[in-house]
């Protein structure tokens, strides 16, 4: 048993001065993949900072007409909130939440940016891993490896970002608000989360001790005719992005089931460009030919 | 369960982190011996197999008729929270959903 005390934060200063205060700290906020992982023994922190209690619970426009989610809105709450889907002329199937947020209603729009692989060897810690200890192996590249990246990788990790959203927040080129021991900043979407390379072990560019404040969605990501189905088709000044992959396959992530659509012109031809990769990173802009298979089952 | 009317995942999450807010659990839906509105469209409809994750499903889909969002069958089988089990009772659980959707909504007409 690991056992570990608790302590709630009331603002984002105090929240990152605890965390700073050492031994095997962790932010929990909707925990739904914290506490999968501390029950599965992945994670072990012998203190949990909650946060909360932290005044980032609302969704404001910012000043260049775009949005700031705060970070401890609820995925349900950023669906329903009129800023994000405003009343439409004609009714749309249903929510277009991803499989994976929707499953965990608690799931907090950061959470869902730092969610963790589902890599069942990062899971099994009977087995290697270089995400969980560096340099011991990756057993997936050989192994059971169905459901893992087929691009992006490298020798020491195949593992997929098992996040719907985080698909969607880079097409729409969202900013990530951080505060930490060093002040505040931004990091643009593209380059928070990380490609495994030679250091797994680093699932984004977060430094340590810092936080997550909120997402920014730029004035260009707000819909205009139309808000995001259920089918995943969200509209842009310049691109839509279309999720294929059905919404009860919380566990499975197919890269190439999530694509970033580019529509060019008035013609209305497109290419499939960023097919989802691997875990972590930067998708470099190819364009995807039309022999690319897209499973839909 | 439900914290404060808002249905969530109660295996993920810590009883301290809740410690000042309302609880309700599958226990807390009935008054006495007066069944919820869903726990009887549950009955109505054959709803449950082993009826293992139905204490779930019935408080999920209390927190989905509080929502408002469902209104139709295809509604409310994209907002009700699957369990990801392969369950042949989901269609006779959307019906009892709506069956107690229904009859909610009746109730504040009246």
């Amino acid at each position: 048993m690991n056992p570990f005390t608790y302590t709630r934060a009331d603002n984002a200063a105090t929240a990152v001065h605890e965390i700073a205060a050492g031994g095997q700290a962790k932010f929990i906020a909707g925990g739904t993949n914290l506490i999968d992982l501390m029950k599965m023994n992945v994670e072990k922190p012998n203190r949990l900072i909650d946060l909360n209690h932290l005044d980032l619970q609302t969704i404001q426009p910012t000043p260049d007409g775009g949005l700031r989610i705060g970070a401890l809105v609820s995925n349900p709450n950023v669906a329903y909130d009129e800023q994000v889907e405003p009343p439409l002329s004609a009714p749309l199937p249903g929510d277009p939440r991803g499989s994976l947020e929707r499953s965990f209603g608690t799931w907090r729009r950061p959470g869902g940016t730092c969610c963790c692989t589902r890599c069942a060897y990062f899971y099994d810690t009977a087995t290697p891993c270089n995400k969980r200890e560096p340099g011991s192996g990756c057993p997936a590249v050989q192994g059971l490896n169905r459901m893992h990246a087929i691009l992006g990788t490298s020798e020491h990790c195949i593992a997929v970002h098992p996040s719907d959203m985080c698909v969607a927040l880079a097409a729409l080129e969202a900013v990530v608000r951080v505060t930490g021991p060093g002040g505040d900043r931004q990091i643009p979407i593209a380059e928070f989360h990380r490609l495994p390379a030679d250091t797994p072990q680093f699932d984004s560019t977060l430094q340590a001790n810092e936080l997550i404040t909120a997402v920014d969605l730029p004035r260009t990501a707000l819909p205009t005719t139309r808000g995001i189905s259920s089918f995943g088709i969200g509209n842009r000044s310049h691109s839509r992005w279309c999720r294929w992959r059905p919404p009860w396959s919380w566990t499975v992530t197919r890269s190439k089931r999530r694509a970033c659509t580019r529509w060019g012109g008035s013609t209305n031809r497109g290419a499939i460009l960023r097919p989802r990769l691997c875990s972590r990173g930067r998708h470099p802009p190819a364009t995807i030919s039309a022999g690319c298979r897209s499973d839909p089952s | 369960m439900l914290v404060n009317g808002t249905r969530i995942n109660s295996c993920l999450t810590l009883a301290i982190m809740k410690d000042g807010q309302d609880v309700t659990t599958i226990e807390g839906l009935a008054e006495g011996s007066q069944l919820h509105a869903l726990q009887q469209a549950f009955i109505e409809q054959d709803a449950f197999q082993c009826g293992y994750c139905t204490p779930g499903q019935i408080c999920s889909g209390v927190g989905l008729i509080r929502e408002g969002r469902a209104r139709t069958e295809d509604e409310i089988r994209e907002l009700h929270e699957r369990k990801s089990l392969p369950l042949c009772a989901y269609p006779n659980i959307v019906a009892a959903i709506e069956q107690a959707m229904h009859a909610a909504e009746s109730e504040v007409r009246r």
